[in-house]
């Protein structure tokens, strides 16, 4: 059967979830289930096939996931907050799919650059990065930076010079930790597209990022999204995290909470 | 990480019957190690609990507090816990007790000698709401998603609480108990509670102290008494001034899946039908015909019953397990703040549009400051705990804006005070904590905590922080009015 109401935006946890119920024996349950999860449950089906709605949901979230990755983050939205950007050898996107090693590695141009603009060996350094989904940064930058630097403010921590890393993967971390010797590097990079969220960020920290860090050195606060861990308590989490590590001298799983 | 165990006592002073429990509260992150620790209270363990006594009275209208003051130091002598070790819980008054005249000095009393943590707690909505909590009501419409209503009768009152899958809904008090007629083996009459008067009067029933009565006459108006109040609950709707109700938070009464009994009423639920006085009168009172004709009824709407997990203890469960909760566990508090006591709740609404205009935050915020100023006008250091209500999005513009507002019209009006208390109700404590901090500098202290449901009017306690990331907390509706 054919619905004629047009399809939204892919839909975010627990916002807008209107979907045809079946005749269901607890209406109510099944309305608060729904509440509780954004997984496609309660979607009917015509004979042995879901409704043509929940297909056409399933492949215009599909399109959203693979426009998160293939996007860009507009480089005057990154003026905004003062953050100039820098390549790692990823090259082109299909080549960042197929070698994550490239994106690990900063160009020489971006090295120079990160030298000659950024504060060496700075207590916190903050990096920004598209990483697998640019729509990650559009959506949740505006709300964890600045309560990110709230945070340092309130735990006297003090940050060096922020920038942006196209095409980063997450041990890119270790290879700006040799650079510019931080003692401590927070790097907010767009996750991996799902159905469900197409623009969620995860913040990792690492204390001292060096190459040959293990990952078990890092701490992650990951699904930063509207649906998610709202972006603003990740953002003023990131600063008490940071000074844990500061003071234990460690991060990772060694890390005591 | 190190599971916490919080010792929490329910104390439940009832009409009829009084009891303690004690109980321990696994504080425990529920959460998996890629995101920030959530905490939750994974778990209530029952690790003591009293007899039950009849309540001590020096009269009708007095409570006799030292009796039970010393029993209470008896039971944890017997529970093997000493006070110090105490960190929560609650005494609640139930009940027609609440009317005594030494009420609300005893609780208070006894609260003080409990625990360090141990909040006096009153109130017919509260009790209704920790009963459904100790007779599992609640937790059954969580797992089962759907609406139920537990209805806790003891001596004197009858508590109705609905919860809709694990949210209270709606709570009625009736009266309706076993103690409001008592007579003895012959069905002489021995004491009719004035709470009852009007009801009977209103239908037309004579009963004299003193006098006789007939197992049939009883029979009668005990099964007229439930039929009311069984009608009341199922067709959804009462009139405000009908002498059976007590008090009540809603007068439209939603729908029902499923029904529960608890209180003494439904501990005598496997109680043989009374077929004589001297059957009813095991207890003097008129309890056992109250639980026989409420079964009956409920049995003609053929709504679904569900056995209290329960009964007698329902209450007491409730007050020493279920009065704490964990709030959010990214939120602010500055050392040395925390415990903090009774703080009155002052609701600020903020609607969405609001916050787009700079003028409108200011004048909202500060004509409910404003409000609260006149009205503890003798408070000087936190004088009340602002209520940040509204389901806005979460932006840093709106925590930014909010922090502004906040630190300048708090600074205008309370220049001394040198703490602030905010509670919000959505995940954004830190952050705004973090804000008001980095405008206000150490010009005051701040505890700012979130998802914790709380309304104007209320009180709160806030505990100390557990793994530097939550607090208890315990909300109290007014005790005494």
């Amino acid at each position: 059967m054919f619905e004629k109401e047009p399809l939204k935006a892919p839909n975010m946890f627990g916002t807008k979830n209107k979907r045809t119920l079946i005749d269901g024996v607890n209406k109510a349950g099944i309305e608060e289930m729904l509440r509780t999860t954004p997984a496609r449950i309660a979607v009917g089906r015509t004979g042995t096939r879901p409704k043509t709605k929940a297909i056409l949901q399933f492949q215009l979230d599909h399109a959203a996931a693979i426009d998160a990755v293939s996007g860009e983050v507009d480089v005057s939205y990154l003026e905004e907050f003062d953050l100039f950007s820098v390549d790692t050898c990823f090259e082109t996107k299909e080549e960042y799919l197929k070698r994550p090693d490239k994106g690990r590695k900063l160009t020489d141009e971006a090295v120079k650059t990160i030298k000659a603009r950024c504060e060496y060996r700075p207590q916190v350094q903050i990096v920004v990065s598209d990483g697998l989904s640019a729509s990650a940064i559009d959506t949740n930058l505006e709300n964890v930076l600045p309560a990110l630097y709230d945070s340092l403010k309130v735990n006297n921590l003090s940050a060096g010079t922020p920038f942006f890393v196209k095409g980063g993967r997450v041990a890119c971390m270790d290879h700006i930790g040799e650079v510019l010797q931080p003692e401590v590097l927070v790097l907010l990079i767009g996750e991996r597209p799902g159905l469900v969220s197409a623009n969620s960020m995860s913040a990792y920290i690492c204390y001292r990022p060096r190459f040959g860090v293990q990952e078990s050195n890092r701490n992650v606060i990951s699904n930063i999204h509207p649906g998610g861990t709202p972006a603003v308590e990740a953002g003023a989490h990131i600063g008490t995290l940071l000074k844990k590590m500061i003071k234990q001298k460690t991060s990772g799983v060694a890390l005591a909470f | 990480m190190e599971i916490t165990p919080v010792t929490s006592v329910g104390i439940d002073i009832g009409t009829s019957t009084t009891k303690m429990i004690v109980s321990h509260l696994l504080i425990n992150s529920t959460s998996n190690p890629f995101s920030i620790p959530t905490f939750e209270i994974s778990d209530r363990i029952i690790l003591f609990q009293s007899d039950i006594i009849s309540t001590p009275l020096l009269s009708k209208d007095e409570i006799d507090v030292e009796r039970i003051a010393a029993w209470l130091k008896k039971q944890y002598v017997l529970a093997g816990i000493r006070v110090p070790d105490i960190k929560s819980g609650a005494v609640i008054i139930t009940g027609e007790t609440a009317n005594k005249r030494n009420a609300e000095k005893m609780i208070h009393f006894l609260a003080e000698r409990a625990g360090d943590f141990v909040v006096a707690i009153a109130g017919a909505n509260l009790e209704a709401v920790l009963a459904g909590k100790g007779s599992g009501a609640f937790q059954y419409s969580i797992d089962n998603v759907l609406t139920v209503v537990n209805i806790d009768i003891g001596g004197g009152t009858a508590n109705a609480v609905y919860m809709r899958q694990g949210e209270v809904v709606a709570s009625v008090t009736f009266l309706v108990g076993g103690r409001l007629i008592e007579m003895n083996e012959e069905g002489k009459i021995l004491h009719v509670s004035d709470a009852i008067t009007p009801w009977l009067e209103k239908n037309n029933y004579r009963l004299q102290k003193g006098e006789k009565v007939s197992f049939v006459l009883l029979q009668t108006i005990i099964q007229h008494l439930c039929e009311n109040m069984v009608t009341i609950l199922m067709r959804g709707s009462f009139k405000k001034d009908d002498p059976l109700i007590h008090s009540y938070t809603t007068t439209t009464l939603p729908s029902v899946d499923a029904i529960f009994i608890s209180g003494g009423i439904g501990a005598l639920r496997f109680y043989p039908e009374p077929q004589s006085i001297s059957d009813i009168a095991v207890y003097q009172d008129v309890g056992p015909l109250i639980t026989c004709e409420l079964q009956k009824t409920i049995n003609n709407y053929q709504i679904k019953q569900v056995p209290a997990e329960q009964t007698s203890r329902a209450t007491v469960i409730g007050a020493g397990m279920q009065s704490t909760e964990i709030s959010g566990s990214t939120i602010y508090a500055d050392r040395g703040r925390l415990p903090i006591r009774n703080i009155p709740v002052l609701t600020c609404e903020i609607a969405e549009d609001t916050l787009q205009k700079e003028k409108t935050l200011h004048n909202t915020i500060y004509s409910v400051l404003l409000k609260g100023k006149e009205m503890y006008p003798d408070f000087l250091k936190a004088p009340f705990a602002i209520h940040i209500l509204g389901n806005v999005k979460t932006s840093y513009l709106l925590i930014k804006q909010l922090a502004i507002t906040l630190n300048q019209v708090y600074q205008a009006l309370f220049p001394k005070s040198d703490l602030m208390i905010i509670v919000c109700e959505q995940d954004m404590a830190k952050a705004l904590g973090q804000a008001i901090k980095v405008l206000a500098g150490g010009r005051f202290d701040l505890i700012c905590i979130d998802q914790v449901q709380v309304k104007h009017g209320d009180f709160l306690d806030i505990g100390e922080m557990i793994h530097q990331s939550t607090v208890p907390v315990v909300v109290k509706t007014l005790a005494f009015s």
